[in-house]
């Protein structure tokens, strides 16, 4: 959970965002990656899931565009995923980027909180699902105990 | 929807039709024309596609139509498309990265020739200290906000509360040694952007890499495919051609046992008629023709069937459909292609159109057909007794004059046929002298001699229609004194080996003609008078050529100029470096050769002068001959017999 606090610690801020996003317009039609992915990121460390989709949006831009900029953009991408609870991804993400590079150490820590947070949706669906099951067996069962009253 | 998407993965569904309903088609298009992702995003935004296909899906009779089809096994594969990724359905409102493409992550030993060892991380954290003086400046001086726009804009490269005076002013060594750190932690982050932007410039180097072959792929294709053209329009034209001969063949057997009878005593090779003639249009006056039709060798009637049966040669109709355009593609300046044509200097060429034919002459005393879309040689033209001095070409009609004082005419498109005895179909001798120049236009011929005389010939039948001496006319007009005027020519102005009549051009019942006294002499071929000279070159006149408008001429005097045909007033002028050999023109361009290694260029709407050939790049090469050029694509002939393609 480190990292989550890591980056929400971090944001900046509005002022922050308006120069660097202020950057990247100056430089339309052609952005500088660099300004790109300057903006994209504080997006991502944003309080703001807005926010947070259009900086992935930019990353998966810059991804697509700079095949050389992609194991760099995993991570960014997987975690930006990982904030707006888009685990699948997020986990798609960091998976890549290990397969490259199994020693790092961040995405070793950043697929760890992945998976753990996905472990815990999982349970809480499984918990959800089990009591839909059970529910329905009691419903079930005074149905059919009801059918067999009448009968 | 697995079964949805298992259906979609096949192609031939949209082959057989039946399986899914219209709105496919309306679909088909994008499926088609569209590649990658944008495919997915195209279709998954497409309603009508997904309810058509999950509509279909559960009739399975695609499925029959599907298995019916793989019975004829690999044939299938090939028009088979590839398997699309399944399409996760769930509604996202942000860019997420498609799984093939994050199978293809460049490696270790990709990225690190990329010059940089920066990430984008540290470019990030390089850039804030930035952002936050930007906003610092801004707040401070809150009346000039609408002052910066972004980081990058610093006007003091130093950290802020560092100025020059300062560090001038300061005696403190503490505060100067913490100039000194902030200075060079600023030259740390410096170098860090600047790495990183250089990284970016070789990423888009690398891009341009990759649209250069992509250019080039395409390039190829059109290539291809004009080749291919060739070939249709080489089968069309054989199939007019058939087609006329059958006709021929039907109409005019009976007719033409009778014609043969009463007129075996004429030689039939002098009947020469060249079809076509009526589609020309020119305001210039018919009276001419008609003149020359007034007085026909015999009577009408029998000349007109005449005419009908022998057509000796024949004026392919230009049957083209479509244009050669590759050499568009081509920059300007650049080789197209390089021909190893002679063994000898070239003399002289010309060639109908871009990768088609052309007809080269060489001081090897050959004349060569080539075909220039595969750089062939595809016959030869034997005949004169001497090397080629001079040649034109339209379609498949070719007329070349030579030292041996006869010019011949030849239809190239026979050269290949067996049952005739070439493609030669008649010799013009009345000059005594070498011929140098030479112009035909529609049926009339004119040709100029080093024995100063210039000949008009009637290309149907082979005669001369009228003789023109030169100087005779030339003294006509001064008044009458043969003798002086003879005197002038008798000296040079330049020394060196120039003929006479050094060009000439005709159009209609007009004829310019360029002397090595350095005159250009408008003419009237109906009178066979002068009707105005041009004065101006101070050497002989070894170039020209004229349109509409303007007259343009080339002179041994090294100078090029540009005459205004209704005044007779000079347009433009300006000279190179070498005594001018050859020059064309059109409304763009004037293109020059003049012995040098290089073709001299001249861009009439920029105004502008280049060069284009060997002598470019510094290659050596032997002096260019001679140049012509067609639709940007232009070849020059050289000393040693090379001959080289450019794209102008």
């Amino acid at each position: 959970m480190r990292i989550v606090t890591n980056i929400t610690l971090s944001a900046l801020s509005e002022q922050q965002l308006a120069v660097l996003e202020q950057q990247v317009k100056s430089e339309e039609p052609n952005p500088s990656i660099q300004s790109q992915f300057n903006y994209a990121w504080a997006l991502i460390k944003s309080f703001d899931r807005e926010d947070n989709k259009h900086g992935i949006d930019i990353l998966t831009d810059i991804f697509k565009n700079v095949p050389k900029r992609r194991r760099e953009c995993l991570y960014y991408l997987s975690l930006g995923c990982y904030k707006i609870d888009e685990l699948q991804d997020s986990k798609r993400y960091i998976e890549a980027l290990l397969s490259h590079e199994p020693d790092n150490l961040q995405a070793i820590r950043l697929k760890k909180a992945v998976e753990d947070k996905l472990s815990k949706d999982g349970l809480i669906g499984v918990a959800i699902l089990g009591g839909a099951v059970a529910i329905g067996a009691a419903a079930l069962t005074t149905i059919l105990s009801l059918g067999r009253k009448k009968r | 929807m697995s079964e949805g998407n298992s259906a979609t993965n096949t192609g031939y569904e949209y082959l057989s039709g039946s399986g899914i309903s219209k709105a496919v088609a309306t679909t088909a298009s994008v499926l088609v024309n569209s590649g990658g992702y944008s495919t997915t995003n195209a279709l998954s935004q497409n309603k009508i596609f997904q309810k058509a296909v999950n509509g279909s899906i559960h009739s399975n009779k695609s499925h029959a139509l599907l298995q019916k089809h793989a019975v004829t096994g690999e044939a299938v594969s090939l028009i088979r498309r590839s398997k699309r990724v399944p399409r996760n359905h769930k509604p996202k409102d942000f860019l997420e990265v498609p799984d093939e493409l994050l199978n293809d992550i460049p490696g270790d030993d990709e990225v690190d020739h990329a010059g940089s060892s920066f990430s984008l991380f540290q470019g990030f954290t390089a850039v804030l200290p930035e952002v936050q003086d930007a906003i610092d400046r801004v707040t401070e001086g809150s009346s000039k906000l609408l002052a910066y726009d972004g980081p990058e804009v610093t006007q003091n490269a130093l950290p802020r509360g560092i100025t020059v005076e300062k560090i001038k002013s300061l005696q403190n060594p503490k505060q100067l040694n913490d100039f000194k750190d902030q200075i060079n932690w600023k030259l740390d982050l410096l170098e860090i952007r600047k790495g990183l932007a250089s990284s970016e410039i070789h990423e888009i180097d690398h891009k341009i890499e990759k649209l250069q072959q992509m250019r080039n792929s395409v390039f190829q294709r059109i290539s291809r495919f004009e080749q291919d053209e060739a070939v249709l329009e080489s089968s069309l034209n054989e199939i007019e051609w058939r087609l006329d001969l059958v006709k021929d063949v039907d109409v005019s057997s009976e007719e033409n046992q009778e014609n043969e009878a009463e007129f075996n005593d004429e030689n039939e090779d002098s009947f020469v008629t060249i079809s076509g003639e009526t589609t020309v249009d020119y305001d210039a006056d018919d009276s001419f023709y008609e003149d020359s039709n007034a007085n026909p060798l015999m009577t009408k009637s029998i000349y007109g069937k005449l005419q009908n049966e022998t057509r000796k040669i024949k004026k392919r109709v230009p049957s083209r459909k479509v244009k050669p355009t590759l050499q568009q593609y081509y920059t300007a300046g650049s080789r197209i292609r390089g021909l190893k044509a002679h063994e000898d200097s070239v003399t002289c060429f010309d060639f109908d159109q871009p990768f088609g034919t052309m007809v080269s002459a060489s001081l090897d005393n050959t004349v060569r057909v080539w075909d220039l879309s595969r750089g062939k040689c595809t016959g030869l033209l034997e005949g004169h007794l001497a090397s080629v001095r001079c040649l034109q070409m339209e379609e498949n009609v070719v007329v070349t004059g030579s030292l041996d004082a006869s010019l011949k005419l030849w239809d190239i498109s026979k050269l290949h046929d067996d049952d005739n005895d070439g493609c030669l179909i008649t010799t013009f001798e009345s000059h005594v002298e070498e011929i140098s120049a030479l112009s035909f236009h529609n049926t009339t011929l004119l040709s100029g001699s080093t024995d100063r005389t210039i000949r008009q010939w009637d290309m149907n039948t082979g005669h001369c229609l009228q003789t023109i001496d030169v100087m005779w006319a030339s003294s006509m007009m001064n008044g009458g004194d043969v003798s002086s005027s003879a005197a002038d020519w008798q000296k040079p102005l330049i020394s060196g080996d120039y003929p006479f009549i050094g060009a000439l051009q005709c159009y209609d019942a007009a004829l310019a003609t360029g002397t090595a006294d350095g005159l250009v002499r408008l003419w009237d071929l109906r009178s066979g008078e002068i009707i105005r000279q041009l004065v101006g070159h101070t050497g002989p006149v070894t170039a020209l050529q004229f349109d509409n408008k303007n007259l343009a001429t080339g002179s041994a005097d090294r100078s090029i100029r540009l005459w205004d045909l209704r005044t007779g007033g000079i347009v433009d002028a300006f000279a190179y470096d070498s005594p001018i050999s050859t020059l064309q023109f059109d409304d763009s361009k004037i293109v020059v050769s003049n012995g040098e290694s290089t073709v001299k260029v001249y861009d009439r709407i920029e105004e502008r002068h280049w060069t284009c050939g060997p002598g470019v790049s510094g290659e050596s090469s032997f002096p260019i001959n001679c140049a012509k050029y067609h639709e940007g694509y232009m070849i020059e002939g050289r000393g040693d017999g090379a001959m080289g393609i450019w794209a102008i």
